[in-house]
């Protein structure tokens, strides 16, 4: 079993926040115009009919980019709970199923 | 031909749907605590201590089990998509119906290819076990560093659109 890691994880904050951002633009214009597309061209009802669903969207879009770069951030330890767990060390025989035959 | 299969179907309706939602159910919440209480622990501790040892063991440890622990949840993927379909089909759906279309668009815009993706890491190309067997050890840390870039880009995402896409099946809100 390896227990060395010789390749550098390639994450940090600055990519996470620009995945955030171009990931919730994207995802959310894609809901947004799928959406529009559905109404006007398959169902035949105009839709929107007033700018807040547009409004909204974009305001959801700014937040979703926030709370899933925090959460990011959290889960990859660079910030929150990360720090707070103890390493005792402790040996152990670990599991592993046996390799299949070919 | 196709009008007597939907007619027979039909009267199997609340059948398919309590398949689809167990499916759902199956789906959403199979790796949860396997996820929130064994693999992240272990990850965050590799992401404060990238060169020890003995973190390093126990985090290919449990992406390995994570990998087939995910067996269940892409088990019932597939009963989703296909019950998914014949509920509509059966119970003469219309895209007219906003929750319906915006449900729509979320599973075949962000879960189908967030699941086509983690089958690839769970139990193809990507799967850890592979590499080790081989013993191809750089391959095996570039695709656990690949699945990590998964689970942390897909996890925001994923949690909130499958509490929505919920939301939405169960109150029909618009």
């Amino acid at each position: 079993m390896n227990t060395k890691s010789n390749v550098l994880f390639s994450g940090s904050p600055k990519l996470y926040l620009k995945w955030c951002i171009i990931g919730s633009i994207v995802f959310h214009s894609y809901v947004l115009f799928g959406y529009w597309f559905i109404k006007n061209v398959i169902v035949g009802v105009p839709w929107p009919e007033s700018y807040w669903p547009i409004i909204a969207t974009i305001l959801w879009t700014a937040f979703f980019a926030r709370m899933a770069y925090r959460w990011i951030m959290r889960l990859d330890a660079q910030y929150g709970r990360g720090k707070g767990w103890e390493m005792e060390s402790i040996t152990v025989k670990l599991p592993y199923e046996k390799a299949r035959k070919t | 031909m196709l009008e007597n299969v939907r007619v027979f179907l039909a009267e199997y309706y609340i059948y398919l749907k309590f398949i689809h939602l167990m499916a759902v159910m199956v789906w959403v919440w199979s790796t949860s605590v396997a996820y929130a209480f064994y693999l992240v622990p272990v990850f965050k501790a590799w992401r404060r201590n990238p060169d020890d040892g003995e973190v390093i063991a126990m985090r290919n440890w449990v992406m390995e089990r994570f990998d087939q622990g995910a067996s269940y949840e892409h088990t019932a993927f597939p009963i989703v998509m296909i019950t998914g379909p014949l509920l509509y089909w059966v119970g003469g759906f219309d895209m007219g119906l906003g929750w319906l279309s915006l449900k729509l668009l979320i599973v075949v815009g962000l879960f189908l290819p967030i699941e086509v993706m983690d089958y690839y890491l769970s139990h193809f190309g990507g799967s850890k076990q592979h590499f080790r067997e081989r013993g191809d050890w750089q391959g095996y840390e570039v695709a656990i560093h690949r699945h990590w870039w998964f689970l942390l880009l897909t996890s925001p995402a994923i949690m909130m659109s499958a509490m929505f896409v919920l939301f939405l099946a169960i109150t029909k809100p618009f």
